[in-house]
């Protein structure tokens, strides 16, 4: 079910009433039939896939609790890794590596039979396999109870607000709160609205009225001139932005009306002023589950400079292969990993004050730098701030023409196109003038947000939230694009 | 922070989506009237026309093929009659029906009905894009109804949604200045020129059975009000056009289903350089076919 969907419209209200009116055990199987309704509305079947992965980390959570031998407990947590990579990697990439495996053949001369897979890919298999996967590998680390609850691990697996696109949530996060059950301060439910209409404001305003020129500008990068092709890479950075950050924040939203807290998964991304910035600002959550199950049991930083870029190159490639089944995700993962390489070789040199080697918020190093204002002086600090600032984002985009690319020849046609820099057709006029209108709005009051904390006002008043929630509306109502657009990261 | 029980905080909740909707609807409505004001008072074309305030000698419809090849202010001058467009992209002939019977309603007939005729195998896809207008038109606010449901209840939901359009974005930028010399002012890519030598032929979309019917009504009522009628084709980038499986054909069942001949533009222009791409002129390729059709009569001068 889409949160942008009509069906969505009837389920929450009514899943709130019952959240209303219940309580203790009752209200938690609730919510869990009401996940399950959710998420067996885009296909029954793929329940089977959620229950599997559930049963199986709930076995080996009681067993990880009860059993005290080194040598059993690394065998039930990797049966549990393997279950749930497995899922994964059947699901997600089966039809990858056999097309891979084929062209690879081919290439050295080979002629393998003809086969192919077609697997459905059940949606947000990669995010609620990463999510019951840090339960079973927590309890494995001892850092988190077992739950005896089937009832509440369930609910914690299939949490229907975030189940099928992040935030990805720890057990340690969320279990503790379904077990003492939902709470409620008087500005969760402020804030709760006011995220739920943000997101859809972000998805349906902002995101779904930048793809037509993003999918145009992409679907025949030969026949456009450079400024148009710029013009649509720039618009997917934000489109993609919208999309996913919105989503997450309609999750969250959702998460606090029902009284419970979910992380945030996004902070003015392309504020950042380094790459290991953006990483603790773009899908916070992934880039802390990579960092904590992959970057760090890896070695981390600590093991020489040559032992930690390549633990950054391994982490940001599989970050990439992560979010899809080809090889220009692989190489968008590359290159995020490149750029925070050669970021370690020129931080000293250009006094960034962050350490190359932070991946997703870590301490090592000191803390990320936050929004636009400098250090020293003022003038020199906002120039300095924008530079960084410029750059991160240009190589940024750079890479999302890799990410957003069908395929390898494409991504190169729209950047040779954008340094060529020839004139060509100029398309959908209006729809970049209001794209264009969106996103300096959107850049506008994030940047604003670094000094005025506007959560902050919705809170102290009550005319200023209603009055901040109706403009969402209006702005929903005057600029949404309605065409049902699936949210972006479903597909990962 | 107090801590709310569940009864507390849904009763909360309910308060606030109350108070959130009664402002949202109030502000909803009153900025849609405002922004509609606005709207009508631009110099974009639709809203002349339901303004009332655009006369024409010559009245030109058509798709964006009639936008680029049919410019107003070229046939003006060679003209000297006063040639105004209601040609827009995408525009099916349905709904260029329905402008020109609304047109009728609100002008005197013009001597002159210049029509280009490649919006009889479009699609009604743009009749959303004209819901700032529906308010100002039952025909349109019908046809909507029936072909493009969902705009047209969302413009019952949100007043502002009617306001949620591309032609929103054109009033605006033709707030007290002419749209009437609108046309693609650039020339086709060279990638684009290269790209169509080597493309497959392909077809042109089928003629719809609702476009014949309504440019016939169109056609029929304009004769019937003494209004002269000029159908043609509009000029393809002639490496393209070749590419085509059976052009005249295409213009043969055009001129059969109307009854009525259509003039053949469709290599008259063969400098590439006078394209936008492979189907639409640039302004000097319109700036040509004008100098070609007044030259040959299609278009007379004026003789007042």
């Amino acid at each position: 079910m889409l949160f942008n969907s009509l069906a969505f419209l009837v389920f929450l209200p009514t899943f709130l009433l019952g959240f209303a009116l219940l309580r203790g055990r009752t209200r938690t199987a609730w919510t869990l039939a009401g996940s399950y309704v959710f998420y067996g509305w885009w296909d029954a079947r793929f329940l089977a896939l959620i229950l599997l992965s559930t049963l199986v980390d709930y076995t080996v959570g009681r067993k990880l609790g009860a059993e005290e031998d080194p040598t059993l407990r690394r065998r039930w947590v990797t049966l549990s890794v393997v279950t749930n990579l497995g899922i994964l990697g059947f699901f997600k990439y089966a039809g990858f590596f056999s097309e891979s495996f084929v062209a690879l053949a081919r290439s050295v001369g080979f002629e393998p039979g003809a086969f192919t897979l077609d697997i459905v890919l059940p949606v947000g298999v990669s995010f609620y396999t990463f999510q019951t996967m840090s339960y079973t590998l927590d309890l494995y680390r001892e850092r988190i109870e077992v739950e005896r609850s089937l009832l509440r691990f369930a609910t914690f697996v299939a949490f229907f607000p975030q189940l099928v696109a992040g935030p990805i949530v720890r057990a340690s996060h969320l279990l503790p709160q379904l077990r003492r059950g939902p709470r409620w301060r008087s500005e969760d439910l402020t804030i709760g609205v006011g995220l739920i209409l943000l997101g859809f404001a972000k998805k349906v305003a902002v995101a779904d009225s930048l793809a037509p020129v993003v999918d145009r500008v992409f679907a025949e990068p030969g026949v456009l001139g450079g400024p148009m092709l710029l013009v649509g890479v720039v618009f997917y950075a934000f489109q993609i932005y919208c999309d996913f950050s919105g989503y997450s924040d309609i999750a969250i939203g959702l998460g606090r009306i029902m009284g419970f807290h979910l992380p945030w998964n996004f902070d003015r991304p392309y504020f950042a002023r380094s790459f290991s910035e953006f990483w603790t600002r773009w899908h916070i959550t992934l880039s802390k589950w990579l960092r904590d199950y992959l970057y760090i049991p890896l070695g981390g930083s600590r093991s020489g400079r040559a032992r930690t870029l390549r633990n950054l190159m391994i982490t940001m490639l599989l970050g990439g292969l992560w979010h899809g089944a080809a090889w220009t995700f692989v190489f968008w993962g590359a290159l995020h990993g490149g750029y925070l390489v050669l970021q370690r070789g020129v931080a000293r040199w250009w006094e960034l004050g962050t350490t190359a080697g932070r991946i997703g918020g870590s301490t090592v190093g000191g803390p990320a730098r936050t929004g636009p204002e400098g250090s020293g002086n003022a003038r020199n600090g906002f120039l300095r701030a924008a530079m960084e600032m410029g750059v991160v984002f240009s190589l940024t985009c750079f890479a999302w023409v890799f990410f957003r690319a069908p395929d390898f020849a494409t991504a190169w046609q729209v950047l040779a196109g954008i340094g060529s820099w020839a004139p060509g057709s100029v398309i959908l006029r209006a729809e970049v003038a209001k794209g264009a209108l969106l996103v300096a709005g959107l850049v506008g009051l994030e940047a604003m947000s670094f000094r005025i904390s506007f959560g902050r006002l919705m809170i102290r008043s009550l005319a200023t939230r209603v009055a901040a929630y109706a403009a969402l509306l209006w702005l929903i109502a005057v600029a949404g694009t309605f065409d049902g657009g699936q949210f972006i990261y479903f597909q990962f | 922070m107090t801590q709310l029980s569940s009864a507390h905080a849904f009763t909360r909740l309910l308060a606030l989506v109350g108070l959130v909707s009664a402002l949202a609807f109030a502000g909803d409505r009153a900025m849609a009237w405002a922004g509609r004001e606005l709207l009508l008072d631009s110099e974009l074309r639709f809203s002349r026309l339901y303004r009332g305030e655009l006369p024409a000698r010559v009245l030109v419809l058509g798709n964006s093929r009639g936008v680029n090849a049919l410019l107003a202010p070229a046939l003006e001058e060679r003209t000297g009659r006063q040639v105004r467009t209601l040609t827009w992209n995408g525009l099916s002939a349905e709904l260029a029906g329905v402008l020109w019977f609304d047109w009728l309603e609100r002008h005197e007939a013009p001597e002159v009905l210049l029509v280009e005729v490649s919006f009889l195998s479009v699609p009604n896809h743009q009749l959303g894009d004209f819901r700032p207008y529906y308010a100002w038109s039952e025909r349109l606010s019908d046809l909507a109804r029936d072909q493009a449901a969902t705009s047209w209840w969302g413009c019952r939901v949100a007043r502002l949604y009617c306001l949620n359009s591309p032609l929103t974005f054109r009033a605006a930028y033709y707030a007290g200045r002419s749209d009437q010399g609108w046309v693609n002012r650039y020339s086709i890519s060279p990638a684009l020129l290269a790209a169509t030598d080597t493309m497959t032929p392909e077809a042109l979309n089928p003629i719809r059975d609702h476009d014949v019917a309504a440019l016939r009504r169109v056609l029929d009522s304009a004769e019937a009000a003494g209004t002269e009628v000029r159908l043609l084709w509009a000029p393809y980038l002639p490496a393209y056009r070749d590419k085509l499986h059976d052009p005249d054909a295409w213009r043969a069942e055009a001129e059969r289903r109307l009854g009525r001949p259509v003039r053949d533009d469709s290599r008259t222009l063969t400098d590439p350089a006078l394209f936008s791409d492979r189907i639409h002129l640039n302004d000097r390729g319109a700036e040509a076919l004008a100098d070609t059709l007044v030259g040959a009569g299609f278009v007379g001068r004026s003789d007042r």
